[in-house]
């Protein structure tokens, strides 16, 4: 009874604590301080917003208005209507959904090869794989679209989607590898012991524990899916087959630049990762400790 | 067990999806014809991709065996799809080039065209003088086809304001700060409100400047010579007008056209600016109601010169003759008369054909006229291999000169020694 009397006295205490007007204080300064942090980093994307609302008149307009006189929504619908647009979303879709599928499988597959599994040579394996990190883009890029000719993959997306199926990239199993590496190996061992094959210890045992990692997989590969440009400029050679990335490009022309309409489809294109990412970035502060590990 | 069936399903439609659409490329009915590819730089979307297209669609009529399958590609990307592809001897049958054809013919990338042209008498005389440049080894490798060069924009209303005739532009250096001078405007706390003339604002290049002042940046066997007295005299005039009217408030309007991608004469914040001629269809979109006219780069006597950019059709060599005879029908065809009226009518952009420019059913109006009088002045960047960067090393110079890191003799001479070491850097690479 006594304990409990001191521990509601304690809550009291501390309830009174925060309300302090020194606490109330310092907690505002906090907040403004943030809130002007946050202004900074939004600059950009109000930036963004004011220029698509903007008529091709006043976009030469100084000194600059940042709330344009007649806001111009239908820029919205117009950039939509210049390029493919839901064509174009829709290939971008189909991409980025097996790009996403094929990295979270295969990566999380090869780490915890490196992770769990005890074979010969896996270290250097290890290093080599890490190795491949170094290796610029520009390099492999001629080898690569020879290896594609070869294949016949030119103008499909094959390219674009099938690597991902094999290994995920050295970065996504790297993370996840240390990931799996905090995992206790009582777990794996008991489900072992129980007659678990190793694709089942795999599938059922660890991959649920790894939830926040395979989150952090997903939104690296979806961001770096949706919005590459590079791959899809210099493998795919029909423009019924082009993506967003590739898009959005049209409104930069020659001599100049539709910019009120770019920023306008950049803003509708950005719109999913914006998403992704609000609904996903409780997984980024989930710890291990909260999917349920018994001591 | 039913989550895997709905994920093997998911995938399945996608895969077909990826397939079909892998499947459904060809959109014409191509048998019995030849097939041939052109990249150009009208993305679809792009306001003049149908132009193009319609243009394509004319030639296919008049030669119904030949099938041209295009594709836009925006002009900022060209470079690194096509370099890719032809490294892969993946390229189209068409592309579209320019005075660094060279590497490519010396390589054999790209078929020689003169043959072709000697075969069919072809008049090469009805191009725009820059069109040598598309030569190498004295054959044409690029049939000439777009074309731009600079030209001075005036703002004939703030000419009236300060008390300028507005059907007089400035002739000559001293007039352009002469001009600059009655038409900068600042306020009461001395900010800049309108700048008469900044040499960095705008398209103005130095060897522009350097070229309308009898000026040049290589000698007549094409090599690098930066460091004259006639190009001192230009960098010191360039760097006086630079700082003339506060070096950070022209750097602030002239960071804020590159940031924020706006013109500062469209904008009416500079009264006079070097331009790409394509600047007009841009007045005609931001600002139509703009009072403006155009008149040549001021140049010294004798020397009257702009810098023109020149773009070529060239025919990739993919072994095919067939394919390639198709593609040399195409090509004459797009720079011929009728495509290039046509172009012109749809873009008001400059074409290398002077026949179709001089058309009086193309000069409509006395900006595009000004214009069509420049291309005879028009001279074209240098292309000398191994020294790709001549242009950065005489740029860089100039930048130092505005900044004040430099004196003008040193920076001319430093650029000068680095535009000679590149050469021999490549000289030993060749070895």
């Amino acid at each position: 009874m006594n304990t409990l009397t001191s521990a509601i006295r304690n809550k009291s205490r501390s309830f009174k604590k925060r309300l302090k007007p020194k606490v109330i204080i310092k907690k505002l300064i906090i907040h403004l301080v943030l809130l002007a942090f946050s202004f900074v980093f939004l600059m950009p994307f109000m930036w963004m917003l004011s220029t698509a609302l903007k008529s091709n008149l006043e976009l030469f307009k100084i000194p600059i208005k940042w709330i344009p006189d007649k806001l111009m929504w239908e820029n919205f619908s117009t950039a939509l209507k210049t390029i493919p647009f839901w064509r174009y979303t829709a290939n971008t879709v189909i991409i980025t959904f097996l790009s996403v599928l094929g990295t979270v499988l295969s990566a999380s597959l090869v780490a915890y090869s490196f992770a769990k599994l005890r074979f010969r040579g896996r270290g250097i394996l290890f290093v080599i794989l890490l190795s491949t990190l170094m290796l610029p883009g520009q390099v492999t890029m001629i080898p690569l679209f020879i290896v594609y000719k070869k294949l016949n993959w030119i103008n499909t997306y094959l390219p674009l989607t099938v690597p991902a199926f094999f290994g995920g990239g050295a970065f996504n199993v790297f993370l996840l590898r240390q990931f799996f590496l905090t995992i206790p190996n009582e777990l794996s061992e008991s489900a072992r012991i129980d007659g678990a094959s190793e694709f089942r210890i795999y599938w059922q045992v660890v991959m649920p524990l790894c939830k926040p990692a395979l989150a952090t997989v997903t939104i690296f590969t979806f961001m770096a899916s949706w919005n590459d440009f590079f791959g899809p400029l210099i493998y795919l050679t029909d423009s019924k087959m082009f993506t967003l990335a590739l898009g959005l490009r049209t409104f930069m022309m020659q001599y100049s630049s539709r910019w009120n309409l770019l920023m306008a489809a950049s803003i509708v294109v950005m719109m999913p990762t914006l998403l992704l990412f609000f609904f996903a970035q409780k997984y980024f502060i989930e710890g291990i400790t909260m999917t349920g590990i018994k001591g | 067990m039913k989550k895997a069936l709905c994920l093997a399903v998911i995938l399945a439609i996608l895969i077909s999806i990826t397939v079909f659409a892998t499947g459904c490329n060809k959109k014409k009915d191509t048998e019995g014809k030849t097939v041939i590819t052109f990249w150009h730089f009208y993305p679809e979307g792009d306001e003049h991709a149908p132009l193009i297209r319609s243009i394509l669609d004319d030639f296919e009529k008049k030669h119904p065996d030949i099938v041209v399958d295009d594709l836009g590609i925006s002009f900022w990307d060209y470079g690194p799809k096509l370099t890719t592809a032809m490294a892969a001897g993946e390229a189209p049958d068409i592309t579209i080039g320019g005075t660094d054809v060279g590497i490519r013919a010396r390589s054999g990338a790209v078929l020689n065209l003169q043959e072709y042209m000697d075969k069919e008498n072809f008049d090469t005389s009805i191009f725009a003088p820059a069109s040598e440049y598309l030569k190498y080894d004295g054959d044409f490798y690029g049939m000439p086809w777009q074309f731009d060069l600079r030209v001075l924009f005036y703002n004939k209303k703030m000419f009236r304001e300060a008390g300028l005739d507005p059907d007089k532009p400035p002739r000559t250096l001293e007039e352009l700060e002469e001009y600059s001078d009655k038409l900068t405007k600042k306020d009461a706390d001395g900010n800049l409100e309108v700048v008469g003339f900044n040499p960095r604002i705008g398209n103005f290049w130095p060897w522009t400047a350097i070229w309308a002042q009898g000026g040049d940046i290589t000698d007549e066997n094409n090599y690098p010579q930066i460091d004259t007295p006639k190009n001192l005299e230009v960098l010191e005039w360039w760097g006086r007008m630079y700082t003339k009217y506060g070096v950070e408030a022209t750097q602030a309007l002239e960071s804020q056209a590159t940031a924020m991608g706006f013109s500062a004469f469209i904008a009416e914040k500079a009264a006079m600016v070097v331009e790409v001629n394509n600047l007009y269809n841009q007045i005609l979109l931001h600002n139509p109601d703009l009072e403006f006219g155009v008149a040549p780069i001021p140049y010294a006597d004798g020397c009257r010169a702009t810098w023109a950019s020149i773009g070529s059709l060239e025919i990739v060599d993919n072994k095919d003759k067939e394919k390639a005879d198709a593609a040399w029908e195409c090509v004459k065809y797009l720079a011929g008369y009728d495509a290039s009226k046509k172009y012109i009518q749809g873009t008001h952009f400059l074409i290398a054909n002077m026949d179709a420019m001089n058309d009086p059913e193309v000069i409509t109006d006395e900006i595009y006229k000004g214009f069509v009088e420049e291309v005879q002045y028009g001279k074209v960047f240098p292309f000398i291999e191994g020294c790709e960067a001549l242009n950065a090393y005489v740029n860089d110079a100039f930048v130092e000169i505005e900044t004040g890191v430099k004196e003008p003799k040193q920076a001319l001479e430093d650029a000068q020694k680095k535009a000679e070491e590149a050469i021999e850097i490549f000289k030993d690479s060749q070895k």
